[in-house]
C-alpha cells in the first residue's frame, strides 16, 4: 500500500455513487473494503476520501439503492455491510449506460488532433 | 413526498443512526490501522496514519448526518435559542429596542387604520367602483349679494375656494331631468338627503334618531340586500304611498331586540305613523361614512310628515338633494360626464331668471363615488394627515433608535464575531444567526405594537368623537398596515443588525482578536472612523426630527385645547343643556317623557 502513486485523479462529481454501486455488484461489503477496492482496482489513481464515502453510503441507503446490516467481518469484528438492492441494480444499469455514452463522447471529442486529418 | 417521509423516519431513529455511524467509523479506523501495520508500520504509527487518513472525524459525522437531519431547521432552533440567550443577557437593550419599534409600529397602525376607515374605505356595497357622485362647479359665488346665481335657497353645503364653488346638492327637478336622460350611461340614478334628527317614538317611548330620505332606486342602485324584511322600492317613493321606513341593523337591535322582530312594527316619526318594512345589513352605513343614519325613509315621505314641503319638489332654484348613479357596464366616468353635461346645462340655463345668473351657470361634474360622500373626510382628513406625518416621523425615529442601539451593540460584538469566525463558523451561518436575532426582536416589537395599536385606536376614537354620543366611526385594526410597518422596522433591524457581521467579514481578524480592552483604542481607531460618523449622523437626525415633532406636538395640543375652550360668549358655569323628546300628545299611556341632561357643554 505505502507506495505513492505518481499521479492521482480527482473523482468526478457524481461518479462516487456509480463506483460504490459497481463495487457492491459481486457481493456485500463494508465501507473500508469499498474504499480499498476502488483504490486498488483503479491502480491507486482514485482515492476515496472518507469524508465523502460515508455521506455517500448513507445517501445511497436513504435512496434505497443499498441496504445495510451489521455482520461479523472475516477478522471477527462487527462491521456494517452494504448490499445492493434490486432498485440499486436498476440504478447501476442506467448509470452505467449513461457513463458509457459520456465516456464515448469524451473519447471522440478528445482524440489526438492528427487523427482528424486522415 | 416519500423523501420527506423517509427523512422523518430516519430523523426519528437519529440516535441509532448516530451510534451506527460512530461504530462504523471506528471500524474503518481499526481496519485502516491493521492494513498499515501489515505494510510494516509500528502499531502507533499505523494508528496515527489511519487517523490522518480519515481526517476530521467530527466533520465526517456531520456531513453524513445531513442525510437524516433537517440541518436548516436544527440550526434555526439553535439560532433562536442563542438569540433568546443574548436577549436575556441584555434585557435593557432588548426591551428598549423592542419598545421603541413597537411604539412606531403601533402608532402608525392606529393612525393609518383611521385614515383607512375615513378616507380610503369603500362603500360597503357590491362593486363600489362603478358608483359616481354628481356634483356641480361654478365660478366663485357670493351668496350674500342679491340674485346673481341660479341657486336661490339651499339645504346643504357648498364649498368655495379661490377658483370656484363646488357642491353636491341639486334641485329635485334636476334629479327628474337626469333620470330621463341618464339611462344610456347609468343603470340606476338615485337621490337622497339627510333628514337630520327625527323624533322617533316606539311603544310610547320617544327618542331622537338620525334619518335619511332616499329615492326609490336608492337600495337597488347601491345593490344592498335586506338583512330582514324588504327595502324601499320605487313604488314606496311617491306622493300618497303608505309611509314606510327601513331601519339600520344597530337601531333595530336596540329597539326591537333583533332585526327579525322589526318588520311589520309601527313606529311614529315626527308624529306620523310609519310601518317598518325591513332592516339593512350591519355593515351598511349609508352613503356617508360619517352619517350612519338609523332610519331610511322614502323621499316623498317628507310630504306625509309636512305637507308644506310639496313645493320643494317643484322649486327649480332650491338646492337640496344629493345624487349618485351607477355606471352601466363598460361605461367610463368621462363618457357619462359627456353624456350628461349637455342636458344638465340645458336644464339649468332654463332655471336662470336674469343675465347675471346666466353668466355663471353651474357645470355638472361626476366624481367617483366608491368612497361615499365626504363630509367626514373634509372634517377629519387634515388633522389625520398631520397625525400621519407625525407618526411617520415617530417610526423614523424608532428605526433610527434601533439602528443606533444595534450599531452600538455591533461594536461590542465585533470580538465575539471574530472569535466565532476564527474557530470555523461560516460567515453565512453568522449572518443567519444575526438575522434570527433581528427577526426575533422585530417579532417582539410587532406583538407589542399590536397592543399599542389597539389602545391607540381606542384613544383616537375617544379623541375624535370628542364626547359626541353615537359616534359611528369604528376603525378596525388594519392588518395590512401592521404588516407593512412591521416589515419596515424588520428591514431596519435587519440592515443594522447585520453590521457586526459585515464589519467582522473584513479579513482583518487578527487585530480584533488580539486587542483586549486595554489596547483596543489605538488599533481600532481607523476602523472606527466611518462607523462613528454614521452613528453621529443618526443621532443628529434623531434630534432634529424629535425637535420638529416636539414643536408640532406643541402646536397640535395647543390647537386642541383652543378648540375645547372656545369662548361661547356667555358664562358656562353651572349651565345645564337639556334635550327632551316628546311623546305624541294623544298617546294614551301617561308616561313622563325621557329627560336627559348633559352638563356644561353647549
Amino acid at each position: 500500500m505505502g507506495s505513492k502513486p505518481t499521479s492521482r485523479v480527482e473523482l468526478l462529481r457524481g461518479t462516487l455513487d456509480l463506483l460504490i454501486l459497481r463495487t457492491l455488484l459481486p457481493g456485500p461489503s463494508h465501507g473500508h473494503a469499498i474504499a480499498k477496492h476502488i483504490q486498488r482496482t483503479s491502480e491507486d489513481l482514485l482515492q476515496v476520501e472518507t469524508g465523502s464515502l460515508y455521506p455517500a453510503l448513507y445517501r445511497l441507503e436513504a435512496k434505497g439503492w443499498v441496504a445495510a446490516s451489521w455482520e461479523i467481518s472475516e477478522k471477527g469484528k462487527r462491521a456494517r455491510y452494504y448490499r445492493m438492492t434490486p432498485l440499486g441494480r436498476r440504478q447501476l444499469a442506467s448509470e452505467q449506460s449513461k457513463w458509457d455514452a459520456f465516456a464515448r463522447a469524451m473519447g471522440l471529442l478528445l482524440k489526438p488532433i492528427g487523427e482528424e486529418g486522415r | 413526498m416519500t423523501a420527506l417521509f423517509r427523512k422523518f423516519r430516519w430523523w426519528l431513529q437519529r440516535r441509532r443512526r448516530e451510534d451506527d455511524l460512530r461504530e462504523e467509523l471506528q471500524f474503518h479506523l481499526s481496519q485502516e490501522a491493521d492494513d498499515r501495520e501489515a505494510d510494516g508500520l509500528t502499531r502507533d504509527q499505523a494508528r496515527q496514519a489511519a487517523h490522518r487518513d480519515l481526517g476530521n472525524a467530527t466533520l465526517v459525522r456531520e456531513d453524513t448526518r445531513t442525510v437524516w437531519t433537517w440541518t436548516l431547521l436544527e440550526q434555526l432552533a439553535q439560532d433562536v435559542r442563542y438569540a433568546l440567550r443574548t436577549m436575556g443577557r441584555n434585557p435593557v437593550f432588548a426591551g428598549l429596542a423592542a419598545l421603541s419599534l413597537a411604539l412606531g409600529i403601533g402608532a402608525n397602525t392606529a393612525i393609518y387604520s383611521f385614515m383607512d376607515a375615513i378616507l380610503l374605505r369603500s362603500l360597503p356595497v357590491s362593486d363600489p367602483a362603478s358608483l359616481v357622485v354628481m356634483k356641480w362647479r361654478s365660478k366663485p359665488v357670493n351668496f350674500g349679494r342679491g340674485s346673481e346665481f341660479v341657486l336661490h335657497s339651499i339645504d346643504g353645503n357648498t364649498y368655495t375656494d379661490a377658483d370656484g364653488t363646488t357642491a353636491a346638492i341639486f334641485p329635485f327637478p334636476a334629479f327628474e331631468r337626469m333620470q330621463q336622460v341618464s339611462a344610456s350611461v347609468f343603470s340606476s340614478l338615485f337621490a337622497y338627503y339627510p333628514a337630520g334628527n327625527l323624533n322617533v317614538m316606539i311603544g310610547g317611548e320617544a327618542e331622537i334618531a338620525k334619518g335619511e330620505f332616499v329615492s326609490g332606486d336608492f337600495f337597488r342602485g347601491l345593490a344592498v340586500s335586506p338583512a330582514a324584511g324588504r327595502l324601499i322600492l320605487a313604488d314606496d317613493d311617491r306622493a300618497g304611498a303608505p309611509p314606510v321606513v327601513v331601519l339600520s341593523m344597530g337601531y333595530s337591535q336596540r329597539r326591537f331586540g333583533a332585526a327579525a322582530n322589526a318588520p311589520g312594527q309601527t313606529i311614529h316619526i315626527n308624529n306620523t305613523p310609519f310601518t317598518v318594512i325591513g332592516v339593512v345589513p350591519a355593515q351598511f352605513f349609508g352613503v356617508d361614512p360619517g352619517e350612519n343614519p338609523s332610519l331610511y325613509l322614502p323621499m316623498h315621505a317628507s310630504l306625509a310628515m309636512q305637507s308644506a314641503r310639496a313645493e320643494q319638489y317643484l322649486d327649480q332654484n332650491y338646492y337640496w338633494i344629493q345624487m349618485m348613479g351607477r355606471l352601466r357596464h363598460g361605461v367610463g366616468l368621462a363618457q357619462a360626464q359627456a353624456a350628461l353635461a349637455g342636458p344638465f346645462d340645458q336644464w339649468v340655463s332654463s332655471t336662470a331668471s336674469n343675465d347675471r345668473e346666466r353668466a355663471n351657470l353651474p357645470v355638472l361634474r361626476l366624481e367617483e363615488g366608491a368612497g361615499g360622500l365626504d363630509t367626514l373626510r373634509r372634517q377629519y382628513s387634515k388633522p389625520l394627515y398631520v397625525l400621519l406625518a407625525m407618526v411617520g416621523l415617530i417610526l423614523a425615529i424608532a428605526c433610527a433608535n434601533t439602528a443606533n442601539l444595534l450599531l452600538a451593540r455591533a461594536a461590542a460584538r465585533q470580538r465575539e464575531m471574530a472569535v466565532r469566525l476564527s474557530i470555523g463558523a461560516g460567515r453565512f451561518r453568522l449572518v443567519r444567526q444575526l438575522l434570527t436575532e433581528s427577526v426575533l426582536l422585530a417579532s417582539l416589537a410587532g406583538a407589542l405594537g399590536i397592543f399599542i395599536a389597539v389602545a391607540g385606536i381606542r384613544l383616537l376614537t375617544r379623541l375624535l368623537a370628542n364626547g359626541e354620543e353615537g359616534f359611528t366611526l369604528h376603525a378596525e385594526l388594519n392588518w395590512h398596515v401592521l404588516l407593512v410597518t412591521l416589515a419596515l422596522s424588520f428591514v431596519c433591524g435587519l440592515v443594522f443588525g447585520l453590521a457586526p457581521a459585515i464589519q467582522s467579514a473584513s479579513p482583518a481578524l487578527m487585530p480584533t482578536l488580539k486587542d483586549t480592552s486595554a489596547g483596543a483604542r489605538r488599533t481600532r481607531l481607523f476602523a472606527r472612523v466611518p462607523r462613528v460618523s454614521l452613528t453621529q449622523a443618526l443621532v443628529v437626525t434623531q434630534i432634529a426630527i424629535s425637535l420638529l415633532l416636539l414643536v408640532a406636538t406643541g402646536l397640535f395640543v395647543r390647537t386642541l385645547s383652543n378648540l375645547q375652550s372656545v369662548s361661547l360668549g356667555f358664562n358656562r358655569e353651572n349651565l345645564l343643556s337639556s334635550t327632551s323628546a316628546r311623546r305624541r300628545p294623544d298617546c294614551p299611556h301617561p308616561r313622563p317623557p325621557p329627560f336627559t341632561a348633559t352638563s356644561g357643554a353647549a
